[in-house]
């Protein structure tokens, strides 16, 4: 591989943007290879550089507003001096793009096929029936069933998965040399990502093509890249092959990355996860030495003058000069702060909720007049959990599985049917709903750009829930907003900012103190860690396990990323299109018996460690509508263990097996624990299946 | 497209067009000056008055003679001028044909200037004809009717120069050409106006839709600029600009009033003005109803183009 | 505020608006005073006199002077049109803001009556309320105002409905604040914002309006100088001196264009595209 000359190669890169503060260097000195039939990995947190990089590479950046210099080369051919004629020649044809937003790329007033029609027309010359052949082809090499609807049918009548995989036709079509991924997996849902990774897996051995597979999330870059190039704020600071990267990192920042990523495999439930402090530096100032070593740990005067280039051989490189000293046997993996805790498995019940359900209908006038149907979405269906002082319960379930309307309901945002026990109060309507009820249940919303009023400062934001559930003089306040911003590691001197100056980790922070503020028995966290880089990550999970331990407070805790709850719940329950299906213990997480989607949802979480082999389960089949009431089980359609009419016409029962394992399925205990587990660790270090 | 969805949407015309009968209605009927007493004059003696009261039916409490009119209109006897004593209808009717003549070139002129200036405009953002255009249809939405009609009037209409007529109307049957150069000036008014507001909504429009996601795929796809100009960006910005156009069909009929006065050109709006000086009451119900019915549906049909052509809301 | 102001003379029409808006400033407050002539003074000998030294503007059919004329008419103009506009913002947008955070069936009735008064233009409604209260200029201002309360009603509603289902709101119902609270400090910080430019665009209609109006004989009488009175006073005269017409109408438009150059930058500034 290493003998064919690269098929792109990026020497000496810079770009910077012109801002009202001055330029800000966005890329600095970037070099890379890539070679034929190569993937390589871009890894970066947001604010490093990664998508200007494709889009550079693309020459798609805004002229007027960045100063570009340096090199790009696709194959022989300079791309950095050719004229947007013969650019135009080669986008699409040898150099093509998939971006996250599957949506974003398709034209919604176009049908799927329309966009072939255009792309095959422009590049390839064809006739009308052979761009239908082509077409058809194409569809069927993304494994999309039923190529000849697909063609007519425009983008918002397909699943995000689908879109996703058009695109990838639309890449594949013009048989490109190159392909720049752009976080095309982290709009997807985790079992179709999963199958989205596996097909161009396929595609990539079958075709030979490079690509350049930029993700922040380490576990997908784990799966699909070859080498892995390691970017922050601009600069490279590590590139390797896959296992020897993952398994001996040598930058501390890489190191440091992996450290404060949740793993799969043993019970974690009491550890801490390592946070990198500080924050990305500012780049409109030029920055002398390394670039990251205002975050190091291991930091020394030296790392402050000079260039750092990646320096190593071809296998691994690194822009540490000091990784070889500071290289430590001691492994990746998270450290040992564990905090004893008691078992929680004798409190008492806090919470109970019981059959709950959720109904949406929009009734228009017409309707009503005519008597007829209502179209009814079951968001929620009789779901009923437990929550017990001082546990974090976690829920989990991919998008539109309703834990989020679930979380809404129990603060009295949604109307409901049902009951909710919370200690002594019983809830059975929205309009029960009252101060009392209030005050000890609150809820964290996931994005706090819209959580937090934009027109308020912080000290209003903070003081509302102190006034209306504890109120107090006008100095006490001052000390109780103090209090709370340093229970959540805040600095006093952001109470008089407004949400647009503090930064994603300090916003969400603050949308904890003010649910703390309530002195709340429960906090229901809505994907309150989905947004955020995985170092953020890692702190709020910090905040939220002290918080617990000193408060008392029960947590549920709404997440699509299993991973991140090993560190945070201590027992999951698991939904699936408005029910759940299963709940269990989290230590015992990788044994059997799982629920058929259990298992699914279980193999679809990306492994790191390199000593961990995992079973993949790929869900073919379609989600049904949420408009009609299903007679039988939900995961009927996809289930890989169906059964057949039994699964389609009778509601399986909650079956319970010991304290606190329930399972909701029509198949019979034994024959779910006696499958096969989800991990196994490996006993060499195989390379992974490239 | 639905059936239902258009039900429903005729159902909420119907709405409307009754609440704004009921608005027109009302306000009429607060007028001060009685209708007898206007017809017969001041000095008219108690008892003529009311027998005339009686046979208007104005003695009637409100709501009844409310709903004989209503039930006059739905037949299609929209009631007797207080002026020349003849049936409504066809004087509004007339009128309102000869309205639509000057709207459907206005509207004409606009959808071939304001549209490709609109898109030319957004294509070349921040340069020279973006400017340009920018400038012109500041002035243009600036700028009453009324004055731009008395401009063109002053330079076109000067008995020196004489280009165009300053008023009259010759039907279109009797010398079609002739009956355009009489409207002329109306129409160049009305279209210099409209095209202002259209060509400022179609550059925005195409200005965002530049800007998405799905053009800056195509063309990272190697699609020529052609093909994502006309095929995506057009394409898509034409949707709301349709909604804009029936929008503007509101200003047109308030362009259509002080045009039509000013050329005196016999149309709605004109009889309008004279309804309201001469305190026609009918004739003013009349003309106000017809107007507003013809808004009320040309917004139905902007919202049922929009909904065919758009097929994100096809599917709900 | 000051970073609004800055944010708003950076924009190119943002600055000319703002230059503009202190031209018409100082032409309200000191215009008539500076006024060489008093607007309603007859000059026999010279009727229909182009521009010249001793009257800038010319003069109209009278002799009266239009520059002083125009000076002090810019008064009515430009104060009657903000007072229609406010007359108008603020009683569509209690309608507005609280049909749309109330909700449900009420919504649904205040959006269909809303929806037949937007069925009738503007200057239909106006003329038909002058037509039933008398035509003066107070009565204008009335109508405009009560004309413009639809569009703001429609508009403050669709900004309060995107509002009411932010996260934000959503937090405070379930925090237990009360009603009130929620659409006095939670919301209606938010709308002031695209309200304000739909305001500031409206003024700009208001003196088109209000001009169009007083053309028709329906708003202002003589002899206020108000501009579109102006003009329809020398609509016999104006083959014999186009100043009488040019001057009022230059007026109105630069007027006009203050306003809408101004509530466009206030919109890019409110709402920044990202590049």
């Amino acid at each position: 591989m290493r003998k064919k000359p690269p098929v792109l190669s990026v020497n000496n890169y810079s770009v910077s943007y012109y801002t009202a503060n001055g330029p800000l260097r966005v890329l600095d000195d970037i070099s890379l290879n890539i070679y034929p039939g190569e993937v390589l990995g871009l890894v970066g947190e947001s604010g490093s550089g990664k998508s200007t990089l494709a889009l550079g590479i693309m020459r798609a950046l805004h002229e007027r507003k960045t100063d570009e210099s340096g090199e790009i080369l696709l194959a022989e051919n300079s791309l950095t001096v050719m004229n947007e004629e013969d650019l135009k020649g080669i986008r699409g044809t040898r150099v093509t793009m998939v971006f996250q937003d599957p949506g974003g790329s398709l034209n919604p007033t176009m049908t799927l096929g329309e966009h072939f029609v255009q792309l095959l027309d422009r590049h390839r010359n064809l006739d009308v029936n052979e761009t239908k052949a082509e077409t058809q082809r194409l569809l069927k090499m993304v494994e999309l069933s039923d190529p000849d609807m697909m063609v007519n049918k425009y983008p918002h009548e397909v699943s995000g998965g689908e879109k996703q995989r058009v695109v990838i036709a639309l890449a594949f079509a013009c048989d490109p040399e190159l392909i720049l991924f752009d976080e095309p997996t982290s709009a997807l849902d985790a079992t179709t990502a999963i199958n989205i990774l596996d097909l161009f897996r396929i595609l990539q051995k079958k075709t030979g093509v490079s690509a350049l597979f930029i993700s922040h999330d380490l576990g997908v870059i784990r799966e699909i890249a070859h080498r892995v190039l390691v970017m922050y704020a601009g600069r490279l600071l590590e590139m390797g092959r896959n296992d020897e990267l993952f398994t001996t990192p040598k930058h501390p920042y890489t190191r440091a990355l992996l450290g404060s990523l949740p793993k799969v495999g043993i019970g974690i439930r009491n550890f801490t996860l390592n946070t990198i402090p500080g924050a990305l530096p500012d780049r409109t100032i030029t920055i002398d030495g390394c670039i990251f070593a205002n975050r190091c740990d291991f930091v020394m005067p030296s790392c402050r003058l000079g260039e750092f280039d990646l320096k190593g051989d071809s296998i691994h490189k690194v822009a540490c000069p000091i990784s070889t000293k500071i290289l430590d046997t001691k492994s990746v993996s998270n450290s040992v702060n564990s905090v004893n805790s008691e078992s929680n498995k004798n409190f008492k019940e806090l919470l109970i909720v019981n059959s709950l359900s959720v109904h949406f209908s929009r009734p228009d006038i017409i309707d009503r007049i005519l008597n007829r149907e209502i179209p009814t979405v079951h968001a929620v269906n009789e779901v009923s959990l437990k929550l017990r002082y001082r546990e974090t319960l976690g829920l989990v379930g991919e998008s539109g599985c309703g834990k989020s309307s679930l979380a809404r309901a129990l603060v009295g945002l949604r109307k409901f049917k049902g009951r909710v026990s919370l200690g002594d109060q019983k809830i059975d309507n929205i309009n029960q709903i009252n101060g009392a009820y209030r005050k000890r249940i609150q809820i964290i919303f996931q994005n706090p750009d819209l959580s937090l009023n934009p027109r308020h400062n912080i000290a209003t934001i903070l003081s509302r829930p102190l006034k209306l559930y504890q109120p107090v003089s006008e100095k006490k306040l001052q000390k109780k907003i103090s209090e709370l911003m340093n229970r959540v590691n805040l600095p006093n001197r952001l109470s008089t900012r407004f949400p647009y100056e503090l930064s994603g980790g300090e916003k969400q922070r603050v949308a904890i103190a003010r649910a703390l503020a309530a002195e709340p028995d429960v906090i229901i966290c809505d994907e309150i860690t989905s947004g955020l880089d995985a170092s953020v990550q890692a702190s709020i999970v910090n905040l939220l396990q002290n918080i617990q331990r000193e408060n008392g407070v029960s947590y549920l805790f709404i997440t699509h990323d299993l991973n991140l709850l090993r560190f945070i719940a201590d027992r999951v329950a698991i939904m699936y299109l408005g029910e759940i299906i299963e709940i269990r213990d989290i230590d015992k997480l990788g044994s059997p018996p799982y629920h058929p989607y259990t298992e699914a949802l279980l193999s679809s979480a990306p492994i790191i460690d390199p000593n961990i082999k995992c079973r993949k389960i790929h869900l073919k089949g379609i989600i049904p509508s949420r408009t009609h009431q299903i007679p039988g089980c939900p995961f009927e359609t996809r289930c890989p263990r169906v059964l057949g009419e039994l699964c389609r016409k009778e509601r399986p029962e909650t079956q319970h097996i010991g304290l606190n394992h329930q399972i909701t399925c029509h198949l019979d205990i034994k024959k779910l624990e006696a499958v096969t587990p989800i991990w196994s660790k490996q006993i060499t270090d195989t390379t992974h299946a490239n | 497209m639905s059936t239902k969805y258009i039900i429903k949407r005729l159902f909420y015309l119907g709405v409307t067009t009754l609440v704004v009968s009921l608005l027109v209605f009302s306000i009429t009927q607060i007028l001060p000056a009685n209708a007898a007493t206007m017809l017969l004059g001041q000095y008219a003696t108690p008892d003529a008055l009311e027998a005339l009261e009686k046979k208007l039916g104005l003695n009637l409490p409100a709501h009844e003679q409310y709903l004989r009119w209503l039930v006059g209109v739905i037949q299609g006897d929209l009631g007797d001028s207080l002026r020349s004593g003849l049936p409504v209808n066809e004087t509004v009717f007339l009128a309102l044909g000869r309205s639509l003549l000057l709207a459907s070139f206005s509207i004409l002129g606009v959808i071939f200037i304001a549209v490709p200036l609109g898109m030319l405009a957004a294509i070349n953002r921040g340069k020279k004809v973006d400017f340009i255009v920018s400038f012109v249809s500041y002035i243009g939405i600036s700028l009453p009717e009324f004055v731009l009609a008395t401009l063109l009037l002053v330079w076109l209409s000067h008995p020196e120069i004489a280009l165009f007529p300053a008023s009259g109307y010759i039907p279109i049957t009797e010398d079609p050409i002739l009956a355009i150069w009489h409207m002329a000036l109306p129409v160049i008014t009305l279209t210099v106006i409209l095209t202002a507001h259209i060509m400022r909504m179609v550059r925005s429009e195409m200005s965002d839709t530049l800007q998405a996601d799905y053009v800056i795929a195509a063309r990272l796809r190697g699609l020529s600029e052609r093909t994502v100009l006309f095929k995506h960006a057009l394409r898509n910005s034409l949707l709301p600009t349709i909604t804009i156009i029936a929008m503007d069909v509101g200003y047109l009929i308030g362009g259509i009033i002080v045009v039509e006065e000013i050329f005196a050109f016999p149309g709605v709006g004109r009889l309008l003005i004279v309804a309201i000086q001469e305190r026609d009451l009918p004739m003013i119900q009349a003309g106000a109803l017809v107007m507003a019915f013809t808004y009320a549906l040309s917004n139905l049909a902007a919202d049922l183009a929009y909904v065919y052509l758009d097929k994100r809301i096809q599917y709900e | 505020m000051n970073s609004y102001l800055k944010r708003i003379a950076l924009q190119p029409h943002g600055a000319v608006g703002l230059i503009l808006l202190l031209v018409l400033f100082f032409t309200v407050t000191i215009g008539p005073v500076v006024a060489p002539y008093d607007p309603e003074k007859f000059h026999y000998s010279s009727r229909l006199a182009a521009p010249s030294l001793e009257f800038w503007f010319g003069t109209d059919h009278f002799g009266r002077d239009i520059l002083s004329r125009i000076l002090w008419g810019s008064r009515s103009t430009v104060l009657l049109s903000l007072l229609a506009t406010i007359i108008g913002t603020f009683v569509g947008c209690t309608v507005g803001v609280c049909s749309g955070y109330i909700g449900g069936k009420t919504d649904e009735i205040f959006m269909r009556f809303i929806d037949a008064l937007m069925a009738i233009p503007n200057l239909l409604l106006a003329l038909l309320i002058l037509t039933v209260l008398g035509a003066n200029a107070t009565n204008a201002v009335l109508a405009i105002g009560i004309s413009f309360s639809p569009g703001m009603a429609r508009v403050s509603r669709s900004v309060t409905l995107s509002i009411r289902s932010s996260d934000y709101v959503a937090a405070a119902v379930a925090r237990g604040e009360s009603s009130i609270w929620i659409m006095t400090r939670e919301i209606a910080p938010n709308i002031l914002g695209p309200i304000i430019v739909e305001a500031t665009i409206r003024v700009a209609f208001a003196i088109m309006l209000l001009a169009t109006l007083s053309f028709l004989g329906m708003g202002s009488q003589p002899p206020t100088p108000e501009w579109g009175l102006m003009i329809s006073e020398s609509r016999e005269f104006m083959f014999r001196s186009t100043w009488t017409i040019l001057w009022p109408g230059i007026a109105i438009a630069i007027v006009a264009i203050t306003f809408n150059l101004l509530g466009d930058a206030l919109r890019d500034v409110l709402n920044p595209r990202t590049d």
